[in-house]
């Protein structure tokens, strides 16, 4: 139960701001809670707090649903899954290379059955579903998921990550060339705009890429290259700005840089709506108005003395609520080492769950508001932003960049950097550089964070004896048919549903896509196209 | 693969002409570490060389050669061809190591039997081909490979070297890299048999397409006019193009001429001083290193009492070189 | 003239490049020819490439859970395939357990996330005999 008062019965108001009618600046910069240009917050005050989850995904379907159950158990409020490294990396479980990891370091899809199995007895039209596992495929599910239980697409919230920039150099790759990439996500923001407008089909991640040691403003100005650019290529769709712009969102990091932290997603609040509105032309307020999610930063947290990571993940989920963030997931004490144990699911949900309920935090409104600090510290961080933004966009044209290998080098120059940071203690991390321990007596909580994940082998047989039941014409069929659609102007969604609705696996649609833009079924060189000679 | 003296040299020598891959793959790091009896196996090997066709590439960094070539071997695998490739890169001049990466863009092949991919260092030489190289195509050659392509960097001299070894040498250029085309020294315009313009994409690509039809509107020496090619190797896009492209040249070689003839004289004399030279300065240095004067004559040369023209006279006199 | 010819790579979906591309310019910097593998190898794509570069040492870089089962694999290949090539893995994740089991199968030298650099160059020089000139 949230109070409005403080424990001395003084009375919090939802927004404190100037009394003194300086009312342009005021409002030109900052705007109450939920008013252009958003600084203070996307919504006006509610009450609410955020939405509380924890990244999950494990081992099969079958087991992540009830990891998923469990969570719901004990207090989450959405779900976000991930994929293993097959999955993100549109590979199927019998792949050769994907042997020893399958469902190790996420759940293990590659069909739509999977997906059925894996949402079983989740309330779609209650629960907000957000997955970090491939836009086209989750998307193409969740739709005939709908269609399975009499529900209405319309009615599906949650989000999915289109990141056609950075991904493949950045720990997922499709091993697709950028154009490609670029039109599977146009495709699927274009088709949620049409057939599940409540839903992000367009969810900006820059948590994943920010991971390899970036600083604040590198991440959201990466962010902002990514996102300027696919708004551009959907208006040259004849697109208009309103019809998707609305479900954009931003999943962004969280690092121990407390005050930056939060001056970061004001800034990014503000520089999302200004841009919206006056250079995109957008009308409508929900498309000026973004929400921002957040997943706190693994890169903060140490092998050494897990306990720790406790407390950052508190202290960050303190300053995200000063921030106001629509949702947020913690990364849990283990992380170094394995996805989430139960143990550290849990501590991560009671974490949000005790700033939640216990302290005031959601009783009042971006509280920073009007520090001569913060909106000092805001105003920089968004020029500094700004300009780094043009800087890249200066050097050309964007996609020249990512072919050029222009990321890949600076990831690997940010993340040179960080560890120089580290290894110099330029950046403390206590347990890590400061305040060692033998490793003897590192014990609290080293055996559930070392714990490993045993790579699910029989998933590897159930995929090839699946792959042999399936009504083989009819497969054939529907990839060829899609294998067309890829090289035509068509939304790319339907015929996927369909490869779907044949049996078709994540790793053979994906192959089709490689092979109708010229490029190799499989890069990897271990598997053949099933249309063979038809292509 | 240890380091251990060798298994002996014959049968490398006869497993490479039987196409095995590790007897080959033995005598290229023979042939790379200057082993003495790598000169007696290139002997034995050159009678069954000369079959192959080889394709060199070079051009600036950044070009997309290594993706192209990547493209080159599926086509040549799809026509049942056996592939052998020559990927050289530069030693650093520093520490003399180097970071061989380029077989990376090839990696789909890493499991075809027929596909033999083998890394070079420049190893202090300037140009990127080195003896290495030569050697390296002879016992490919020997081994029966159909093609052979040969990679180079592209910065300095060794684009023009990629030429004397290469019976097509192929020059890989992206519109739009700054003044890069334009900059291109004269060397790489004149060797190149085949122009591929990559990327081509880029709004600029006709520009360079243009311009350089400009420069070969009249034919060279030759007498072979170099087509310009279009590709997008990241989309496999013009490969086609570029096959037809070196088949014609090899008709055009085959055909004929007195040019032809003359400037494979041309190589052959070349590529013999060149070797010449090589030997003569190994050679030197033995010798240099025999002489018990040789400390005090360059001490009188440091100190002013004699100059390098006396003392080389002096040396080459006491040699019977003059 | 002649270098130590080290292959470098990682084995599986790890797509961790940073400490393998840091190893191989450390490599490079101390006189070696780093054959550089880059991510997506498997045993059978290593033993492959260490045959065609006629390579002396093996450098897997592992930051995920696979080199316990790939490493195993690879020491039997070459095996398999007469190759008497040392083996050295190193990564964040290899726990002093975890080193001293790969250690007993047979690998030549393990670095955990502890791991100076120079411990490193002087294991691969350790384990490449001289050439005696021959």
């Amino acid at each position: 139960m949230k109070s409005n008062t403080t424990r001395s019965n003084i009375e919090l108001r939802p927004v404190y701001g100037p009394n003194d009618p300086n009312a342009d600046a005021y409002s030109e910069r900052f705007g109450n809670p939920g008013e252009y240009p958003y600084t203070r917050g996307t919504r006006a005050y509610s009450g609410q707090g955020w939405i509380q989850r924890e990244l999950s995904g494990e081992g099969d379907a079958k087991r992540s649903n009830e990891q998923l159950k469990y969570l719901m158990s004990i207090g989450q409020t959405g779900l976000d899954v991930i994929g293993d490294s097959p999955t993100m990396s549109l590979m199927d479980p019998d792949h050769p290379l994907a042997r020893y990891t399958v469902g190790t370091q996420g759940v293990s899809l590659c069909r739509h059955d999977d997906y059925r199995e894996l949402l079983e007895g989740i309330p779609l039209e209650q629960m907000s579903v957000s997955s970090s596992c491939p836009s086209m495929f989750t998307v193409a599910s969740l739709y005939m998921l709908a269609k399975e239980r009499d529900i209405s697409p319309g009615n599906l919230r949650g989000s999915v990550i289109e990141w056609p920039f950075y991904a493949e150099h950045c720990s997922y790759a499709y091993k697709m060339p950028f154009d490609l990439h670029l039109r599977m996500s146009c495709d699927v923001i274009e088709f949620c705009a049409r057939e599940m407008p409540r839903f992000h089909g367009y969810l900006e991640d820059t948590y994943f890429f920010s991971e390899a040691g970036l600083n604040a403003v590198e991440e959201a100005a990466l962010g902002f290259v990514e996102i300027r650019h696919i708004v551009r290529t959907l208006l040259a769709r004849g697109l208009d700005i309103d019809s998707f712009a609305p479900r954009i969102a931003i999943l962004t990091n969280c690092s121990m840089d407390f005050y930056e932290e939060i001056a970061k997603i004001r800034a990014m609040r503000r520089i999302f709506a200004r841009m919206m509105k006056e250079e995109f032309g957008a009308k409508d307020p929900r498309s000026q108005a973004v929400n921002i999610a957040v997943h706190t930063s693994g890169l903060s947290l140490t092998t050494e003395q897990p306990a720790n990571n406790i407390v950052r993940g508190a202290v960050q989920t303190v300053a995200l609520g000063l921030a106001g963030v629509s949702a947020l997931e913690i990364s849990t004490f283990d992380e170094g080492y394995r996805t989430p144990s139960k143990e550290a699911h849990l501590v991560g949900l009671r974490t949000q769950q005790v700033v939640d309920l216990e302290t005031n935090i959601n009783s009042v409104q971006d509280p920073f508001g009007g520090s001569w600090f913060m909106e000092s510290l805001t105003d920089e961080v968004e020029a500094k932003i700004l300009d780094m933004v043009n800087d890249i966009e200066s050097k050309g044209d964007p996609a020249e960049l990512v072919n050029s290998g222009y990321f890949k080098q600076f990831f690997h120059g940010t993340m040179g950097r960080y560890h120089h940071q580290v290894h110099d203690g330029e950046v403390v991390k206590v347990g890590m550089n400061v305040h060692e321990m033998p490793a003897e007596e590192d014990t609290l909580l080293r055996d559930i964070s070392e714990e490993k994940i045993t790579p699910l082998f029989d998933r590897v047989e159930q995929i090839k004896r699946f792959r042999e039941g399936r009504d083989h014409p009819r497969l054939l069929d529907a990839l060829d048919e899609l294998y067309g659609v890829v090289q035509s102007d068509e939304n790319m969604l339907e015929a996927v549903i369909a490869c779907n609705e044949a049996g078709a696996t994540m790793g053979e649609i994906a192959g089709i896509l490689r092979q109708a833009w010229g490029t190799p079924y499989d890069p990897y060189g271990h598997l053949e196209s099933p249309l063979g000679a038809r292509r | 693969m240890t380091r251990r003296p060798e298994a002996s040299l014959e049968r490398l020598v006869d497993g490479t002409r039987r196409g095995d891959l590790r007897s080959a793959s033995r005598l290229i790091r023979l042939i790379d570490d200057g082993h003495p009896s790598a000169r007696s196996a290139l002997k034995q090997l050159f009678a069954h060389t000369g079959r192959a066709l080889v394709v060199g590439l070079t051009g600036p960094p950044g070009a997309g050669k290594s993706t192209l070539t990547d493209c080159l071997i599926e086509h040549a695998r799809q026509a049942g061809l056996s592939v052998g490739v020559l990927a050289v890169d530069p030693s650093s001049p520093i520490s003399g190591g180097a970071i061989l990466g380029d077989r990376i863009r090839m990696n789909r092949f890493a499991l075809d039997e027929q596909v033999f991919v083998r890394s070079l260092a420049s190893r202090g030489h300037f140009g990127g081909i080195t003896p290495a190289t030569r050697g390296a195509i002879r016992v490919m050659d020997a081994m029966g490979k159909d093609v052979i392509f040969v990679e180079t960097v592209g910065v300095g001299q060794d684009e023009v070297d990629v030429a004397r070894l290469a019976h097509t040498t192929i020059v890989v250029a992206v519109p739009g890299l700054g003044d890069d085309i334009q900059a291109m020294k004269a060397g790489i315009l004149e060797v190149a048999d085949l122009f591929v313009v990559n990327k081509s994409d880029h709004p600029d690509a006709d520009k360079t397409v243009a311009y350089l039809h400009n420069i070969f509107r009249r034919a060279p020496a030759g007498g072979w006019i170099p087509p310009i090619v279009k590709a997008q190797a990241l989309h496999h896009l013009g490969i086609d193009d570029i096959w037809n492209a070196i088949e014609e040249h090899r008709a055009y070689r085959n055909a004929g001429g007195d040019e032809f003839a003359e400037m494979h004289l041309a190589n052959c004399r070349k590529e013999l001083e060149a070797f010449l030279l090589e030997s003569l300065q190994d050679e030197l240095a033995r010798k240099l290193e025999t002489i018990p004067e040789i400390r005090g004559f360059v001490r009188d040369i440091a100190v002013g009492k004699s100059d390098i023209y006396a003392t080389s006279d002096r040396i080459l006199n006491d040699m019977g070189l003059r | 003239m002649s270098s130590i010819r080290v292959v470098v790579g990682v084995l599986g979906m790890d797509q961790h490049e940073l400490g393998a591309v840091g190893i191989a310019k450390m490599l490079r910097d101390n006189g070696m020819e780093v054959i550089y593998t880059g991510c997506f190898n498997t045993p059978e794509t290593i033993v492959q490439t260490v045959i065609e570069e006629d390579a002396d040492v093996i450098g897997i870089s592992s930051h995920s859970w696979e080199y316990l089962y790939y490493t195993p694999e690879l020491l039997s290949l070459l095996e398999q395939n007469d190759l008497d090539i040392p083996v050295i893995v190193g990564g964040s994740v290899i726990t002093e357990e975890d080193a001293k089991a790969m250690l007993d199968k047979g690998v030549a030298a393990v670095f955990g996330s502890g791991a100076v650099v120079t411990d490193m160059i002087d294991a691969v020089r350790r384990l490449v005999p001289d050439d005696a000139t021959s």
